[in-house]
């Protein structure tokens, strides 16, 4: 009797491999690591014992198994050591407030952002400097990779059928970058989650791609957040009517001088409550209906961005520039924060 | 070789509700929106044609409670008892 999820297939080279695992729909396009049984049960065998659980993936329905999960790992590029972060991220956006389903089948082009806090950046080398939401490090690019990979293949949300996003967006290949507290002068944000600073945790967000916020002119912490309240007050961003979370990922620079200034990360949050707001005539009429269908009126002649300045996260990553980025989310979902199982 | 199927799950062991399977032709239809605006204007004219063309009557309607989530379990539950069939708009 074979055993369940194994498949006997004949050796296959490294392109007919991509061409085998692009016909039976299992890739997101790129190549994939052949996710042999040795392979597969290395990676299990390196796992620490307090794992979470998993239950169904919505829309399939699927209760994944171990194998399958580790599979989907192996083919992203992970080492035995990255699995765990994948793990926490995983139950991460099976938390309810994470709203899965939604985040999977909707039309917005979301993907499941993952921020890595605390000592496993350093151990997995995890790139939170220059360029960490781009190319070039194998822990950011393989770790978001196996979180879409499983969505993908286990959780059903392939499109066209079940993700229906009109566009997309490059962060669905892959979409992870860890913190900077290095270069950052304020409290770590995984111990501004609420855990303690010598653990590791992954906070997952469904969330567009990232929105520079180019300001080399501004010396004051005064002066960037005037640039950074104009960039977030965007009529055509979910945040604005369906509201929920966003985040803010401060470069270095803008970080210090506004540290430098007195800025706190609280103070930083109630300023862009009240500075990032859309005048209603930057509104369509058609839009200023819907928002009101949303239940959403503007405050005097302005719009907001979500419900208040809880809902916008501060964090410090990237390198060298005077760079910052805004992430709006999908709005119905909630960043969820989880330790990493073995720290 | 042998591989490890990166698909490989168990359904999950959800109850499900019995579709209703008696009923007369009328009442046996619900259109259910995404609760876009488009998907309730598509439903609506769908409901115009199938009463106009197919002399279908007594339609009923329903939409999900929140556009960016899931339809809730009750709610699909409770309809698959009321109705046999179901069109469903997802239009924005």
């Amino acid at each position: 009797m074979s055993d369940p999820g194994v498949l006997e297939i004949p050796d296959l080279g490294p392109a007919e491999w991509f061409s085998w695992v692009e016909e039976r729909g299992w890739g997101d396009g790129l190549p994939t690591v052949p996710p042999t049984e040795d392979l597969v049960d290395a990676m299990l065998a390196a796992l620490p014992s307090d794992l979470p659980e998993f239950g169904p993936l919505p829309p399939s329905r699927l209760v994944p198994a171990p194998r399958a999960v580790a599979a989907n790992a192996v083919m992203a590029g992970c080492r035995p050591l990255d699995l765990p972060t994948v793990l926490a991220a995983l139950a991460g956006v099976q938390q309810d407030a994470y709203n899965l389903h939604g985040t999977l089948a909707t039309t917005h082009p979301c993907a499941p952002l993952i921020v890595v806090s605390g000592p496993v950046r350093e151990r997995l080398g995890l790139n939170g400097a220059g360029n960490c939401f781009g190319s070039g490090t194998r822990a950011n690019a393989v770790i978001g990779r196996a979180l879409s990979l499983i969505l993908l293949n286990l959780a059903g949300a392939r499109p066209p059928a079940m993700d229906r996003s009109t566009q997309g967006s490059p962060a669905k290949y892959t979409y992870c970058f860890a913190e900077n507290t290095g270069d950052s002068p304020w409290e770590p944000f995984g111990v501004r989650r609420g855990f303690d600073a010598d653990e590791s945790v992954v906070t997952v967000l469904a969330a567009e791609p990232p929105h520079n916020i180019n300001d080399h002119g501004s010396t004051t912490g005064e002066g960037i957040l005037t640039t950074i309240a104009g960039t977030m007050a965007q009529p055509g961003s979910n945040n604005v009517y369906v509201r929920g979370p966003h985040l803010l990922v401060l470069g270095p620079e803008h970080a210090t001088t506004l540290h430098r200034d007195g800025w706190t990360v609280e103070a930083i949050r109630r300023a862009l409550w009240e500075r990032a707001r859309i005048p209603v005539d930057a509104v369509s009429e058609g839009n200023r209906r819907q928002f009101t269908e949303w239940g959403i009126e503007p405050d005097g002649d302005h719009y907001t961005v979500s419900t208040g300045p809880e809902q916008l996260q501060v964090l410090v990553a990237g390198g060298a520039g005077k760079h910052s980025a805004w992430i709006p989310s999908f709005g119905a979902t909630e960043a969820v924060s989880v330790r990493v199982p073995g720290g | 070789m042998r591989i490890i199927d990166p698909t490989y799950g168990t359904p999950s062991e959800e109850a499900s509700t019995a579709v209703a399977g008696d009923r007369p032709p009328a009442g046996t239809l619900c259109l259910f929106s995404n609760s876009k605006p488009g998907a309730s204007d598509l439903l609506r004219g769908v409901g115009d044609q199938l009463g106009a063309e197919r002399g279908i009557l007594d339609v009923g309607f329903a939409a999900k409670p929140n556009a960016a989530a899931g339809a809730d379990e009750d709610q699909l539950d409770h309809l698959a008892a009321r109705y046999r069939m179901a069109v469903v708009a997802i239009g924005d």
